[in-house]
């Protein structure tokens, strides 16, 4: 079986905008409101390897 | 490509869903890798105005498309043809901006074209999913 990649202790404190995570999806390394903030912080931290994650308090109840 | 489940904050309880990496790219700017839903149950692929402006995509002249949610609501959206990187590969497709989208999934893989073009298999019992390009 699979582990799924737990993401719920790292994105607990971030509810609105965008979560920079490592390419591990070990860590946070940088969080802002919007995508062209959140690159200035990525362009100060010479833009390491990111993966994005809108961030949100509830990702349940979802259906299309 | 086998992938995993992505594990997400939820209430009551924790939720797990079929994420990909996903750049988003049009004339020569392009997004970060972003988590996307892999959903079968859309029929286009979805994006948020905020990945548009971010690309700097302009929509004059674009009419705007209706699609009808499940509650029957329904919500204007603008295709666009956009590069879409995804599990090793780019292809072109449209993608549809704007519309309801929540802000816990901003972006949406759907049936057409990304279906047309690969295998892609939910075994969620095994907490994977699978994209396998033609």
């Amino acid at each position: 079986m699979m582990k799924p990649v737990d993401l719920t202790k790292l994105l607990k404190k971030y509810t609105s905008g965008w979560v920079a995570l490592s390419k591990d999806y070990k860590r946070v390394v940088a969080a802002a409101e919007s995508l062209e903030e959140l690159d200035g912080r990525l362009k100060k931290l010479r833009n390491p390897k990111v993966v994005l994650i809108s961030a949100a308090p509830n990702y349940r109840s979802f259906i299309t | 490509m086998t992938l995993p489940y992505f594990m997400l904050p939820g209430d009551p309880t924790k939720v797990l869903r079929p994420l990909v990496p996903v750049k988003y790219k049009y004339q020569g700017k392009e997004t970060k890798p972003i988590l996307t839903l892999i959903d079968s149950g859309a029929d286009y692929s979805f994006a948020t105005l905020k990945i548009a402006l971010y690309l700097g995509i302009k929509f004059k002249g674009i009419k705007p498309v209706s699609i009808t949610g499940f509650n029957q609501a329904t919500t204007g959206c603008f295709p666009k043809e956009v590069g879409v990187e995804v599990a090793g590969r780019e292809i072109q497709m449209p993608v549809y901006f704007g519309g309801s989208l929540t802000q816990e999934y901003p972006s949406i893989l759907g049936q057409d074209i990304f279906f047309d073009k690969a295998r892609i298999t939910f075994e969620r019992y095994n907490w994977s999913f699978g994209i396998y390009w033609q």
